[in-house]
């Protein structure tokens, strides 16, 4: 709705919006000249003392014939011309002024950056490197990235969101690395968004995803800025959003969710080995216990005789099949993980000392499961820990149980079925219509340098070809 | 829009079927048929793929890379064109159906011997099934990482049964033509999958230096045949393999304390996603050549619904009497070859008229 030409009007459709919200300012001014000036903003969210020590002053001494935006001591000033526009800067911490007569105002941001601080990350831990993760406001984001990439192509396009929250998204990139096609793809993903709020970027990630009900995640979520650097120099793009900590990554592949920034952190051999430590632990997290029920329930010739008396008098007790038993570990397993994380965290601990050690002890005297399970199960679990995207790791978890029902109806030939469907829709997926395993499927070979296993930094002069970024090089080209 | 793919994916989408359906015979075509001379017919099949390739590139660059349906129209009414296209599909299920059958077979003999039939179909089909879901660039992403997967498979040729001699794997000394030429028409049989190429190239984003690559490609292929014939011979030895009544794979399922004896179950294990490419490129361009036809309404459900239908009645003809089922896996192979060849003729004629035609001109 445009300005009224009658300031009367225009102060009763902000005195209206203002009605039930006390922290709402709105003054009445008069300039030099006795033409009527309208204040607007929500109080704590500006800086009160740069407003009225530094603005104000300057504006009252203008007149509406002399009026000049060009004097005040501030360059962030936009000209708005409707009261939508104007209430939803309001909102996101800006002064607004209506001056008599005029059938536009302006506003200029001095907002005050309320909120915590930045910290280290709790949920990405790392030994060595940089600690800074992000918060929950915008601009204090941007800037924590903006002290990581001094350069002025580090750019962020805005993009509203929200019908009821007025939030702001902002999708970083760098200018000349990233490919432009791929940011319209997205910036059209996010204006096709009709919702009202979004409480974090995980609203937004399913909405943008090329496959909103895959199992799989497709964004990489991160709090930390060295690695949402790390993906903008590589030509990935990070959707920031108003009140989320949590950065996305985008495009994501399958093999980014078993990198950490410490990976950069060790000799490149080290790395390696551990990028394999991961690859195998996820294989041991997914099969485990599905080999396990296959082998017991119908190829138990493959074990070794002397392996195998062993195996069946630990299980002579056991009253269930190794189906159901498994089942009865892994969920209970699952019962006490789900119960721990929503627990503080010494309740957390006693629940699993009870849920580990009694229990697990208690099943065992009770027949209901072997020795060997409980192994198989906890060691299921601890290579499941080892993989460094939680995102990821629960949905390997889901797809466990998929593999057990497979290996326990049909045995290791049930299990490569599973494995084939589990690999077809990997293949299936993209993410912003790049493919979900690149670089292995389809196969890039000067990409696979830095996916399980690492080069050395200086052999990596090679950009990702995941996003498709314009300038694949990593340097200046001396 | 239909999705693209790449040069890689298109020529390993052609030889990873062949590569599976010689896997799943490749005893009976190699080892029973040939005998020792296969190394030559392993030679001979990787020049005769090399010649069809060419000549589907070759024909399809004449028709400026046009699909099925539209070299068919070049010469039928549309209605007819379309026909002929889901009459390919058709055949192609039919195919995967008896490849099916062939499987669920083995899978009996050798892992599940009490499970029923049909519910071991059900499972083995899903893949093929989810596959046709998913659509052909998922599928030719799938038959390149198999046919990768199937290199690794030179690491079970550390583990050979018999003897550790290197010259079980060049038998120069003792071929015989006799049994060489034998076993040509077996290996030529499964070439016509071959005919897939027609509906995968218009797809083909990376047309150049295709030809070079197709021959690049042959020269894998040759390893492969090779491989499956050195692996026949060194790893199983051929007094085993002709023992058995079906002769596929010899599992030992005794105790012994070897750990190396029970490497047999996962060497077969991980061949079996390579031989489910055989039954699976059946349905997936069936699915195809009805979305092709059928391009308003891009559901992807109801190309299934048909396919289970179509799968159901012809896996109930076919299962009745399985001592018919190498008479009906020859027979449809002969029908392939046939296909292949009728649509050569048509992209063929496609082309001359393309090029006499005013416009052309």
């Amino acid at each position: 709705m445009k300005f009224s030409e009658h300031f009367r009007d225009s102060l009763a459709y902000f005195q209206d919006a203002a009605a039930d919200c006390p922290d709402y300012i709105i003054n009445n001014l008069k300039m030099k000249d006795g033409t009527r000036l309208l204040l607007c903003y929500i109080d704590n969210m500006i800086q009160t003392d740069i407003l009225y020590m530094r603005i104000l002053p300057e504006l009252l001494k203008m007149t509406a014939r002399n009026f000049d935006l060009s004097k005040l001591p501030f360059g962030d000033v936009v000209i708005t011309e409707s009261v939508e526009d104007a209430l939803s800067g309001i909102g996101t911490g800006g002064v607004f002024f209506l001056l008599e007569g005029k059938e536009y105002g302006f506003q200029v941001r001095i907002e005050n950056l309320v909120g915590r601080t930045p910290e280290s990350s709790d949920n990405e831990k790392n030994v060595r490197g940089a600690r800074d993760s992000f918060v929950e406001n915008l601009r204090i984001n941007m800037a924590m990235m903006r002290t990581k990439i001094c350069n002025h192509n580090l750019k962020f396009r805005e993009v509203p969101l929200g019908a009821s929250t007025h939030q702001t998204a902002a999708v970083a990139y760098i200018r000349g690395i990233a490919d432009e096609e791929l940011l319209q793809k997205i910036e059209t993903k996010l204006k096709n968004i009709d919702y009202d709020g979004f409480l974090d970027t995980f609203y937004v990630e399913e909405m943008i995803s090329d496959f909103p009900r895959s199992l799989f995640p497709q964004c990489n979520v991160t709090e930390r800025a060295d690695k949402a650097e790390a993906a903008l120099l590589d030509g990935r793009f990070v959707l920031f959003l108003t009140g989320s900590p949590n950065a996305l990554i985008m495009p994501a592949n399958f093999w980014s969710f078993f990198r950490a920034m410490d990976d950069f952190s060790h000799p490149p051999i080290l790395a390696s080995f551990i990028g394999l430590l991961r690859i195998v632990s996820l294989m041991i997290s997914l099969f485990l216990p599905a080999v396990y029920i296959a082998v017991l329930s119908y190829h138990y010739y493959v074990i070794p005789l002397n392996i195998l008396s062993g195996l069946a008098a630990s299980r002579t007790q056991v009253i269930f099949t190794p189906l159901i038993e498994a089942f009865i570990m892994e969920f209970l397993f699952e019962v006490i993980r789900e119960a721990s994380i929503r627990l503080p965290s010494h309740i957390g601990n006693t629940i699993g000392i009870v849920g580990g050690i009694i229990i697990g002890q208690a099943a065992v005297e009770a027949g209901l499961v072997s020795n060997l399970m409980i192994i198989v199960v906890s060691i299921t679990a601890i290579a499941g820990f080892v993989i460094p995207s939680q995102d990821i790791a629960q949905s390997l978890r889901f797809t466990r149980f998929f593999m057990m029902i497979f290996a326990g109806s049909f045995g290791l030939c049930g299990l490569v079925i599973a494995v084939s469907l589990l690999f077809i829709n990997l293949l299936r997926l993209t993410t912003l219509d790049r493919p979900y395993l690149l670089p292995l499927f389809p196969l890039n070979i000067k990409n696979l340098g830095n996916t399980v296993i690492r080069l050395p930094i200086g052999r990596l002069h090679r950009r990702s070809s995941l996003a498709r970024p314009v300038d694949t090089y990593r340097g200046t080209g001396k | 829009m239909k999705d693209t793919i790449s040069s890689f994916q298109w020529l390993s989408a052609l030889t990873a079927p062949i590569t599976a359906v010689l896997m799943l015979s490749f005893v009976s075509m190699i080892v029973s048929a040939a005998g020792r001379g296969a190394y030559i017919s392993c030679l001979l099949m990787a020049l005769l793929t090399f010649a069809l390739l060419f000549l589907v590139i070759t024909l399809m660059r004449l028709n400026d890379f046009c699909s099925p349906t539209l070299a068919a129209a070049a010469f039928f009414s549309p209605v007819a064109a379309k026909g002929l296209v889901l009459f390919s599909g058709l055949f192609f299920l039919f195919l995967s159906v008896i490849t099916l059958n062939i499987y669920v077979y083995i899978v009996n003999y050798f892992f599940l011997p009490g499970t029923p039939d049909a519910i071991l179909a059900l499972i083995l089909y899903l893949p093929a099934v989810y596959m046709a879901y998913c659509g052909l660039r998922t599928f030719t992403y799938m038959t390149s990482a198999s046919l990768l997967a199937f290199f690794l498979f030179l690491l079970f040729f550390l583990f050979t049964k018999d003897n550790y001699l290197l010259s079980n794997l060049f038998p120069l000394n003792d071929f015989k033509w006799k049994d060489v030429i034998s076993a040509v028409p077996g290996l030529l049989l499964s070439a016509p999958s071959l005919l897939f190429g027609f509906f995968l190239l218009p797809r083909c984003d990376d047309r150049n230096r295709l030809r070079i690559k197709a021959a690049l490609f042959c020269l894998l292929f040759l390893l492969v045949t090779e491989y499956i014939y050195a692996m026949g011979m060194s790893y199983f030895g051929e007094r085993v393999i002709t023992k058995l009544v079906m002769p596929f794979y010899h599992l030992d399922p005794v105790f012994k304390g070897n750990l190396l004896e029970r490497f047999d179950i996962f060497f077969m294990l991980t061949l079996l996603p390579v031989i489910s490419i055989a039954t699976a490129y059946g349905p997936a361009l069936f699915a195809e050549s009805l979305r092709e036809l059928n391009t308003e309404h891009e559901s992807r459900i109801k190309p299934l619904i048909i396919l289970a239908g179509g799968f159901v009645v012809l896996l109930s003809a076919l299962s009745v009497n399985r001592i018919s089922l190498w008479h009906w896996y020859r027979l449809g192979n002969i029908g392939a070859l046939i296909l292949f060849l009728s649509w050569i003729v048509i992209y063929t004629l496609a082309a001359v008229k393309r090029r006499r035609s005013p416009s052309k001109k």
